[in-house]
């Protein structure tokens, strides 16, 4: 009392002040300092936020910020491998199954005959596109699968666990987008397919 | 509004007159407004408000007659374009032409939409039916409401006293799913039983007695809260997505095995040299029945398409639409909380 009396209750309160601002500072310093938290979204799309803590999946290397929009900002929803899988191993007639799966739901009069009667190599069809999580912690890489018809070019999404080290049943079809990534992809793929056949000719 | 053509002529007492009714080609037509996010938005990366309009604009669309080959009946989509990223619009055309068979057309000024109206009568269409998804006040629809073309992309009465009668069909309607176009005081939360509403200072009643058509507004604000469904039926997904699975599985063991059918087939038919030859003791293999109900085949399909293109672009496209109408909100209260009719006067 006789300390309160003699500094006076307004000089407490500023100290206090001051101390509590040096100790935010302090902390705030301390967080500047570490490396900033990743929390990104899983699983199914929903209006609630549903993110976790993903640093250790970039700081492992194993995946990079995808970048979109302008000014380009980091997406919490997907990234991007840095070293995709090949999905060689899995066999074709796995894969043309999975596009008829998603056509046939999509594109319910498109003639699939053609495709299982003359299934090409599919995996030279298949580019990574890319990743998100199923659930905390479990990635999953999306490629993308292009089927040509008589006068359509198709897009399957195909979904890779990465864990599990299997697909997801959830393949998607939809139309081939003007000027977008997966055209981008798609010409590298025609472009590829078109060289190897003159190359045979 | 048109009126109906007539073929006129001299006529005497032998010859009588004969009318012809014109019906020239249908504009049905939705507008979808600009859409901020708040900087809470911004930081969660969250998409979903922002996408409101644009879903509830695809869901429209479903709703409409299907377009002619000929134009005679058109779908037509029109977005006000500021602050919609580019790889988004461009996702957009192509749902909006490809899967609903619709014009689209990005517009940067209320301008774009008053000259959109007025060359219906020039290129001998007309507008059947006129539908805004989008933010307003009491006497605006906001088409970029706390945007930077804010003041450029507002419809008030100056703008709805352009829009031509003629422009319209005989029975057009014309909706606006903005906040309170239906009211004409400046209410906020309550219309006490004392004070008037003044529908007739509206902008509801403003556009409709701009283009003698009937007019349906919010007096409230309104509410798109069901964008995505209700909460029980977006709660409902996981149960039957896992229904869903096994039908999957069931379904691509079936792929499976008619490819396998369909090659061995083929090749019998080769070596016997008859393309009608079928298997010895061998049937084609049946399509499983599925066990999820099309309703709810639907609702997953609602949640897919926003999964894939929120993957794909950034943000939930649903190609197929909103899933559930807006509704009413709740204030102002003194209101009714549901669309009202504004007659030309």
């Amino acid at each position: 009392m006789t300390l309160l009396k003699l500094i006076g209750k307004r000089h407490v309160l500023c100290v206090l002040l001051i101390a509590v601002s040096f100790a935010g500072l302090f902390i705030y310093a301390k967080e500047a300092q570490m490396p900033a938290k990743v929390m990104m979204y899983y699983g199914p799309w929903s209006p609630e936020e549903n993110r976790f803590d993903a640093s250790r999946w970039f700081s492992s290397g194993m995946y990079r910020p995808r970048l979109m929009g302008t000014p380009p900002e980091e997406s919490p929803v997907t990234m991007l491998r840095n070293r995709p899988e090949s999905l060689r191993h899995i066999e074709n007639d796995v894969l043309l199954t999975e596009a008829l799966f998603a056509v046939g739901r999509q594109f319910p009069r498109l003639d699939t005959e053609d495709l299982i009667l003359n299934t090409p190599d599919l995996h030279r069809q298949i580019r990574y596109a890319y990743s998100s999580f199923a659930e905390p912690d479990r990635p999953v890489d999306s490629y993308w699968l292009f089927i040509t018809f008589a006068n359509k070019t198709v897009v399957v999404t195909i979904d890779w666990d990465v864990t599990e080290k299997k697909l997801l049943p959830r393949s998607m079809a939809s139309n081939l987008i003007e000027k977008s990534d997966e055209e981008a992809a798609y010409l590298q793929v025609k472009k590829e397919l078109d060289g190897t056949a003159s190359a045979k000719r | 509004m048109a009126a109906p053509k007539k073929n006129q002529a001299r006529t005497s007492d032998q010859h009588t007159t004969t009318q012809v009714k014109g019906t020239l080609a249908q504009d049905y037509v939705t507008v979808v407004g600009a859409s901020y996010m708040s900087l809470y938005e911004k930081v969660r990366g969250q998409k979903d408000n922002k996408m409101r309009f644009i879903n509830q604009g695809i869901r429209q669309l479903t709703k409409y007659p299907t377009g002619t080959p000929n134009f005679t009946i058109q779908r037509v989509f029109l977005i006000f374009k500021n602050d919609y990223p580019e790889n988004l619009l461009t996702a957009l055309k192509d749902v909006v032409e490809n899967q609903h068979g619709a014009q689209y057309r990005e517009m940067d000024s209320i301008s774009g939409l008053v000259d959109f109206i007025a060359a219906r009568q020039r290129r001998g269409r007309e507008i059947k039916q006129l539908d805004f998804f989008s933010h307003g006040v009491v006497g605006s629809i906001e088409l970029g409401y706390e945007l930077d073309k804010n003041d450029s992309y507002r419809l008030r009465d100056a703008q709805a006293n352009m829009f031509k009668p003629e422009a319209f069909s005989y029975g057009a309607k014309i909706h606006s799913y903005a906040c309170r176009t239906g009211l004409g005081i400046d209410a906020d939360f309550k219309v006490n039983e004392t004070e008037d509403p003044h529908y007739e200072r509206s902008l509801a009643q403003i556009l409709a007695n701009a283009t003698r058509t009937t007019v349906w507004a919010f007096p409230r604000r309104s509410n798109y809260d069901t964008t995505y469904g209700t909460a029980a039926e977006r709660g409902s997904v996981p149960g039957i997505r896992e229904r869903e699975a096994a039908d999957g599985r069931a379904m691509r063991n079936y792929l499976s095995r008619k490819t396998a059918y369909e090659r061995k087939l083929i090749e019998h038919r080769k070596t016997l040299k008859d393309p009608t030859a079928q298997l010895p003791d061998e049937q084609a293999p049946q399509a499983p029945t599925p066990t999820v109900s099309e309703e709810e085949r639907n609702l997953l399909a609602h949640d897919d398409s926003r999964a894939l293109y929120e993957r794909k672009i950034g943000f939930p496209l649903d190609a197929l639409g909103a899933h559930r109408d807006v509704r009413s909100g709740d204030t102002p209260d003194g209101v009714p909380k549901h669309l009202l009719a504004y007659k030309p006067l």
